[in-house]
């Protein structure tokens, strides 16, 4: 399979003299759900804000479909769609605007703009609320809307951070078979999360990161093996590893 | 999406809520303080230049004043946080709206150091060129710097922390010092040097950054948000202003001030204010500057009638400021869930008010004293702070809370 996102010796962090990240090398595929898993403070946001191009690696490279963020930050980013941890919305944009705004910035034309969104409303039950402000949402409502404005974007690479928290249980579900909907469609996902059960049934391969050092990678059963722990649960590997770190 | 369209929008936007808090100010009698400074300022100021002495170092002076101007660099950008997330994959399309940005910002500037440059003008010709000239091409240079300052700034927040980070703001301080000073002492053929080393450093340097170097929207948006709130501050000192959210400072080295503001024994309430007080947005930052103005007056000032106004006038406009502090807690849920009575939380407020304002004017008595080394002074100053800081606390604090906070229920 082609790979979507390549992370190459990455050393990254704000301050050049102190880096968060050290030297992470992993890959996303096409058609793979991969979970970014480690504990608060572990690095996970600051991988994912490398990988938007929000933050510039001290070394390494960073490849979207062989592109560099270099070579054009446009094209590298109308190929990444992404949930933020937190929903951060516009006060004075109505669910509806926040939907358009995101259609413009990844040049979507009108009519596939209302194509895509109404199943989306449908699933994630938004359909009467186009007209509300976020002030009027909860913060399930607000990440739905997020969620939303991702899902409307058709990228090779999605980038989630932490999506589990604050939704209800139907979103949860909703948001789950969108992944997988996306995913045979042929995006490579980048899921970071705490919620290890739901990873270990989703995810594809699995990076354990700490400290901002890839502890384990690769499948459910490569990790079980490499870890001499046959049949253990994610959580108690987990827990092994970074206790052991 | 035509991003000209979207920078119109936000910078009217923040002009007419920034026009609505204007308003405010000037409806409080502020602009008439203003004019009856101004009138007497430029009194002071004619005055001031006939007795200046010839050693006074006019140069030096012009210098340091315009340099504090010009180095600003203030850049507005109308970004707001969740810009970080929806318009990131239009970067390159969003090129005109930063430009804009950038010559709006360079604007604003430029107005101040004119402003600043007018009120210069008369001690200019006095002290350090009397020929129009030679002030008019001044000018105009100053006014390249500013510029100049402002776009090597703008590249210079590509670069991400570290050692270049740190150097790039130095290189760029000295130079313009260097320039205003050579500029100031009429030094021109230094001053020509300095320009083309200023535009070969722009060329060499700071404009290639934006090759090498990613634009850093988070660091964008945190600068707008601060220029934000100064702006949110500064109305705040005459208006409520809603939206003002709380920055917090460590302030280590004040550590010590937490056990001698809570006293022996310590109140929730009294646990909580002192370390708002200390470490929570500006109401340490006005107290030190309030302060600092306070013992600046009052080490100038003759003795007599003003001085005494001057050092009531500073006390009385602390402490309506750290009335602010009072509402510090009142969105969080939990403050209201303790077990703790209302009425216990007034009287720690107030013994805390008390303490600093006591401390305020101990300082200015004892500045008093070693600028006239006059007990009857002194004794004045004390005991008309004491008696100030008694009545504001026991009477008109209650009045000032309880018009923006219903009081009444604590049964007093």
């Amino acid at each position: 399979m082609k790979s979507v996102l390549d992370v190459t010796d990455l050393t990254g962090g704000y301050s050049q003299q102190q880096p968060v990240l050290h030297n992470l090398n992993f890959h996303v595929e096409q058609k793979e759900i991969v979970g970014l898993i480690g504990l608060n403070g572990a690095g996970k946001s600051t991988t994912i804000k490398h990988v938007l191009g929000l933050m510039e690696p001290i070394e390494g490279t960073i490849k979207v479909n062989e592109n560099t963020i270099g070579e054009g930050p446009d094209r590298y980013r109308s190929q990444i769609a992404y949930i933020p941890e937190t929903p951060v919305l516009y006060d004075e944009l109505t669910l509806w605007e926040h939907l358009e705004l995101t259609a413009m910035a990844y040049d979507i034309n009108q009519a596939e703009l209302k194509g895509r969104v109404e199943p989306l409303l449908k699933e994630f039950r938004m359909e009467n609320k186009l007209k509300w402000y976020p002030n009027q949402f909860s913060k399930g409502m607000k990440q739905k809307v997020m969620i939303m404005c991702a899902f409307l974007v058709r990228p090779s690479l999605f980038v989630v951070d932490e999506p589990f928290v604050g939704l209800d249980p139907l979103g949860i579900q909703s948001f789950l078979d969108l992944i997988v909907q996306v995913k045979e469609r042929g995006t490579g996902i980048l899921l970071s999360t705490h919620i290890l059960s739901t990873a270990e049934r989703y995810c594809d391969r699995f990076i354990i990161l700490h400290e901002g050092r890839i502890l384990a990678d690769g499948t459910l059963s490569e990790i079980q093996a490499k870890m001499s722990m046959p049949n253990a649960a994610l959580d108690e590997i987990y827990v092994q590893i970074t206790r052991g770190a | 999406m035509d991003v000209n369209t979207l920078w119109r929008e936000r910078a009217s936007s923040f002009w007419n809520m920034a026009i609505r808090y204007l308003r405010y100010i000037g409806n409080s009698g502020f602009l008439f303080s203003v004019y009856v400074g101004i009138i007497l300022g430029s009194y002071y100021y004619g005055q001031v230049l006939k007795v200046l002495p010839e050693a006074f170092p006019a140069a030096e002076f012009v210098t340091i004043l315009v340099f504090l101007f010009v180095s600003r660099g203030k850049i507005r950008t109308f970004l707001k946080v969740p810009d970080a997330n929806f318009l990131l994959p239009i970067e390159e399309h969003f090129k005109p709206y930063l430009q804009k940005s950038l010559l709006y910002s360079f604007v604003m500037q430029a107005f101040n150091v004119l402003v600043l440059m007018l009120v210069l003008g008369p001690f200019y010709f006095n002290r350090i060129d009397s020929d129009r000239t030679v002030y008019f091409s001044s000018l105009l240079l100053i006014l390249f710097l500013t510029g100049w300052n402002m776009f090597s700034k703008w590249e210079e927040l590509r670069v991400p922390e570290g050692t270049k980070r740190k150097l790039l703001p130095v290189i760029r301080m000295v130079m313009l010092l260097l320039t205003l000073y050579a500029l100031f002492k009429e030094a021109w053929l230094i001053t020509a040097v300095l320009f083309i080393g200023l535009s070969l450093l722009y060329m060499g340097v700071y404009r290639p950054l934006s090759q090498k170097h990613t634009l850093k929207w988070e660091r964008l948006i945190e600068l707008e948000g601060n220029a934000l709130m100064l702006f949110y501050r500064v109305a705040n000192m005459f208006v409520d202003v809603p939206d003002i959210s709380r920055k917090v400072c460590k302030r280590t080295w004040a550590a010590p001030l937490l056990k001698m503001l809570s006293g022996k024994k310590e109140s929730v309430y009294g646990y909580m204010y002192t370390r708002a007080f200390i470490r929570s947005n500006d109401y340490f930052g006005i107290y030190v500057r309030l302060t600092l103005i306070g013992i600046l007056l009052i080490l100038v000032l003759p003795s007599g009638f003003l001085l005494w106004a001057v050092n009531l006038l500073v006390l009385y406009m602390t402490a309506i400021q750290l009335t602010t502090l009072w509402p510090h807690f009142d969105m969080k849920v939990w403050v209201d869930l303790y077990p703790v009575s209302k009425r216990e939380r007034y009287d720690t407020f107030q013994r805390l008010l008390f303490k600093i304002m006591l401390s305020q004017v101990s300082l200015f008595s004892i500045s008093s004293f070693l600028n006239h080394f006059s007990i009857i002074d002194t004794v004045i100053i004390l005991i008309s702070g004491f008696a100030l800081i008694f009545v504001f606390t026991r009477v008109l604090l209650f009045k000032q809370l309880d018009k923006r906070f219903i009081l009444t229920e604590m049964g007093r």
